[in-house]
């Protein structure tokens, strides 16, 4: 008999504890992406008839703390017009121009009650775990993106493979885009950055996880800086943020060589001037690159070596004439050439960051604490002073494996 | 007799008394020891079994003094050609006519003795003096021979009933191996194995179970390789049944299994002398039962209800990849639909978000949550495999394409279930159909169905708390003693050869050790030593 009473408590207690968090598939409301710029809704404070009500009125919230600072728009795919809902429902035909997406925008001065607020204009409940792409704008982030960005970190519902983007204002544009071969922009913008390996001018490695970890380091870094028309959306360049603070704009080939120095490059295209005849080009597919960077302290003057290591395939080559001369002398020489080219796009970018932002993208900051413990610990207050004149030497040395094929 | 005897139920006594009142009258009112005089012998004979219309007692005299003989026996389960060509021609035929030859005349006590040695030209017989191996032997389907003069009855054998022939195998079937199955006559199962082992230390022993069916039990081991404590735990238990009837090895599996309460089979039930053989060989104990087609093979473990014979018959690779098949399919026989729900229903960040979307894309007009999908489905499908399984062959395929089929789609069509969960119902069901044994296969088919309410209620967590569950209690079970869950719990190196990869058979030299063979080795092993 007491057996059997404490089963049943046993099995009472397993019963009503479960089920808590206990929803539908169906029944969540997927966030892919979340578009966050400030605050610019209209507000319209006589109330309207509901036909004229406008969709800003419905994301402005009531606040007892102040005023609102940000908008969200959150963009949930629109579950029934997927092309996969069963028969029975007459699914909807997806695609053709026409949007698979909602986008809602909410304003506030807190995520989570943006979010909450949302609730009650979605029938759905909102859920991040599917979360693509978070985008900010450019005045958010120049504001400082550290100063915001806590809820996404905090919520347990986030992951940290959700990528990080910047956009000029209204970041909201980004999320109305209808992808031609998705059907959502946000799980497209996710994709992108996957093309890193094949082309080293856009941000690698640039998720949530990594962005925290040197917004909390205090490192300096770069986020991919995104630009789109009707249908179409493009990673160009970067955004230079400075002690979670974005000051500036990096362009493509800044974003190559800032890859190419911080070991992040896995594969893309250079290009130079043929060493017999400089008004051909060689081309190199990169399929792999390796740096090592050396801090030397001489004295008191701190100088750091770069050496670069590529190795890749001769790929194309312009001009010559139909020439194919594929002699160790003339690949010695080309070799060379796009060495010669990879180390002035390097010197160009870091006497960029060096001289014209003071950024160290290059997250020397962190190479010193490692490497040279002492030293950075005496400098460490000054590293904003010092870093514009530390000497960067940039030695690169590529390595032609392969010339390609030959008909 | 112990007919009727043993009944101490006085309601019984009384009702039999009325219904049945010939037999009581033979218990009471004849004398039931043998005597020299067939006439009262008979009577005996006829005071049990006279009521039985194949019951045959057939009276004649012997040469030319006209001794009194009678034949007793069961109609059907005797071979008539022996009784006539046999028994009855040299005993009322040949004997006059070698007493005229010879001038002797055969009479008195000397008959019976004279019976036995010239007349009866069958090779095994027997001496009966009591009625009660008599009468076992003479419904058994033995002819009792009585003679005038003599107090010992005559067991001649001329059994010979309407059998099966021996035909492949219905629920193990193999590829490579050879296709002959047990059936219901149990010489014909122990002359199976024997052809397959002539090993002269193979002991093929019988008891008879069951106060009624009087059912010869068979149990067969290897003398110098069982562990002896290992047989006579099995004679122990088989001893203790005490029941009227044994039908079915099944029968018998329940009464020596070590926990009846488990939904796992502790006992291995196959229908394929191959299987059994090599079974007794490496060191455990085959029982087989007269008028079943099965052998339980003791002790036994999870391992060996994930085995078939084709995993060594093949080369080893293949018979590996076979096993984790099957480790596999169990695997999701178990818990793919408690899986399911709890990702369904807790955990949808588990998916790949096109595969999220595609899953809540398929279920947006289903009315009902996850559980309740999965479980009419799978109910469902149990409602099918149980009506394809008592049907006749041609209807069963039927069965088979309605509810495959049919029902998939129509329920899909109405809107009652999505068709990701038809597909996993499917692949659910088949992963279920690959597991050997079907003991063991419809025991994990049935703990599915409480893993899925806990997956319904805690989730992931639920599934994980059911499967440590389902852990414990396969790691708590026995077999005769032994581990069920050899060897990986108790994790036994030796026998892991033998697990879900299976080694090459230069590795196997071997006998499994957690049945504890006393002769161990069964390779050369000097040569194949690792």
């Amino acid at each position: 008999m007491i057996r059997s009473t404490w089963f049943l408590i046993i099995i009472c207690l397993l019963i009503c504890t479960g089920c808590w968090d206990r929803k539908n598939i169906e029944d969540r409301g997927y966030i892919l992406g979340i578009a966050i710029d400030a605050h610019s809704l209209e507000k319209d404070a006589e109330q309207k008839p509901p036909d004229k009500m406008k969709e800003t009125d419905f994301g402005r919230i009531d606040m007892t703390t102040g005023k609102p600072e940000y908008d969200m728009t959150v963009q949930l795919p629109i579950v029934k017009k997927s092309p996969t809902v069963s028969a029975s429902g007459g699914g909807g035909e997806g695609g053709g121009g026409e949007s698979m997406s909602w986008q809602i925008t909410q304003s506030g001065d807190s995520f989570l009650s943006m979010e909450r607020e949302m609730e009650s204009r979605v029938s759905l409940t909102l859920f991040y775990e599917h979360l693509q792409a978070i985008i900010i704008s450019d005045d958010i982030a120049r504001a400082g993106l550290d100063k915001m960005i806590d809820f996404f970190l905090r919520d347990r519902e986030m992951r940290s493979n959700v990528g990080l983007f910047v956009a000029a204002t209204p970041a909201k544009n980004l999320l109305e885009v209808i992808p031609r071969v998705e059907d959502h922009s946000a799980t497209y913008l996710h994709e992108l950055p996957t093309n890193s390996e094949r082309n080293s001018r856009v941000v690698y490695k640039s998720g949530l996880g990594e962005t925290v970890i040197c917004i909390r380091e205090g490192n300096d870094f770069v986020l991919p800086w995104i630009e789109a028309t009707k249908d179409e959306i493009k990673m160009k360049g970067g955004a230079l943020f400075k002690k979670g603070k974005m000051i500036g704009r990096a362009d493509e080939v800044d974003i190559e060589s800032i890859n190419l120095i911080r070991n992040m490059y896995r594969g893309g295209v250079v290009v130079a001037r043929r060493p017999d005849d400089k008004t051909g080009l060689i081309v190199m597919d990169v399929f792999g690159a390796k740096t090592k960077i050396k801090p030397i302290i001489q004295g008191d003057e701190l100088k750091v070596d770069v050496y670069i290591s590529i190795r890749g395939q001769y790929a194309e080559q312009i001009g010559s004439g139909g020439i194919d001369d594929l002699s160790d002398k003339f690949i010695e020489q080309c070799e060379r050439a796009f060495s010669n080219e990879i180390e002035k796009q390097c010197n160009r970018t870091i006497r960029k960051m060096q001289k014209e932002y003071n950024i160290d993208v290059f997250q020397l900051n962190k190479l010193l604490r490692t490497q040279k413990p002492g030293y950075w610990h005496e400098i460490k207050e000054d590293w904003d002073r010092i870093y514009p004149d530390v000497e960067i030497n940039v030695h690169v040395k590529s390595d032609v494996r392969l010339v390609g094929n030959k008909k | 007799m112990r007919i009727n005897k043993n009944n101490k139920n006085p309601k019984n006594m009384e009702t039999l008394k009325e219904s049945d009142p010939p037999q009581l009258k033979s218990e009471e009112k004849v004398d039931m020891t043998l005597s020299d005089n067939v006439e009262k012998n008979l009577d005996i004979f006829k005071a049990f079994l006279e009521d039985n219309f194949d019951a045959v007692f057939r009276e004649f005299k012997l040469g030319s003094q006209s001794i009194p003989c009678a034949l007793v026996y069961i109609d059907g389960l005797v071979n008539s050609t022996t009784v006539h060509e046999n028994i009855l021609k040299g005993l009322m035929y040949e004997i006059t006519m070698l007493e005229r030859a010879s001038n002797k005349i055969i009479e008195g006590e000397m008959a019976y003795e004279y019976v036995k040695e010239h007349a009866v030209s069958v090779a095994e017989i027997q001496e009966a003096d009591t009625l009660d191996k008599c009468m076992l032997m003479v419904m058994s389907g033995e002819v009792a021979l009585m003679v005038e003069g003599s107090s010992k009855i005559l067991i001649v054998n001329a059994r010979g009933w309407p059998a099966r022939g021996v035909s492949e195998p219905d629920t193990e079937g193999s590829i490579r191996g050879p296709k002959d199955a047990f059936n219901e006559t149990l010489l014909v199962n122990t002359a199976l194995i024997r052809r397959k082992c002539k090993d002269p230390n193979m002991v093929i022993k019988t008891i008879q179970l069951g106060r009624r069916s009087k059912t010869n039990v068979a149990f067969v081991y290897i003398k110098g390789i069982t562990d002896p404590g290992l047989i006579e735990e099995v004679k122990k238990r088989l001893n203790e049944i005490d029941v009227d009837e044994v039908m079915e090895t099944g029968q018998i599996e329940q009464w020596i299994q070590d926990n009846f309460l488990s939904p796992f089979p502790q006992v291995q039930v196959t229908e394929r002398p191959d299987t059994t053989t090599s079974n007794i060989m490496e060191g455990r104990v085959a029982i087989l039962v007269d008028n079943s087609p099965f052998a339980l093979i003791v002790p036994s473990g999870l391992n060996q209800f994930m085995q078939a014979p084709d995993d060594y018959y093949d080369r080893w690779i293949i018979g590996s990849f076979l096993r984790f098949i099957r480790w596999g399919a169990s695997l999701i026989a178990a818990f793919a639909p408690s899986l399911y729900i709890a990702i369904i229903t807790f955990h949808p960040g588990f998916l790949p978000t096109p595969l999220a979307l595609a899953v809540a894309a398929n279920r947006i007009n289903i009315p009902f949550t996850a559980f309740v999908e999965v479980f009419l489905m799978e109910i469902t499908i149990e409602l099918l495999r149980e009506s394809g399984a008592r049907l006749p062959k041609a209807i069963g395929q039927t069965i088979g394409i309605v509810g495959g089929i049919v029902i998939g789609d129509a329920a899909v069509r109405a809107g009652i279930t999505s068709p990701s969960m038809v597909l996993l119902v499917s692949i659910t069901a088949i992963a279920s159909f690959v597991i050997p044994s079907y003991s063991a296969a419809i025991a994990l088919r049935l703990i599915r169905f409480p893993l899925m309410i806990l997956a319904a209620v805690l989730g992931l967590y639920g599934v994980a708390l059911g499967f440590i569950i389902v852990n414990i209690h396969l790691a708590s079970l026995k077999s005769f003693g032994f581990d069920y869950m050899t060897p990986q719990a108790p994790f036994v190196p030796k026998d892991a050869k033998d697990w879900i990869i299976r080694l090459p058979r230069h590795y196997l030299w071997r006998r499994p050790v957690s049945v504890h063979p006393v002769d161990i080795d069964r390779m050369n092993q000097d040569l194949y030593k690792e």
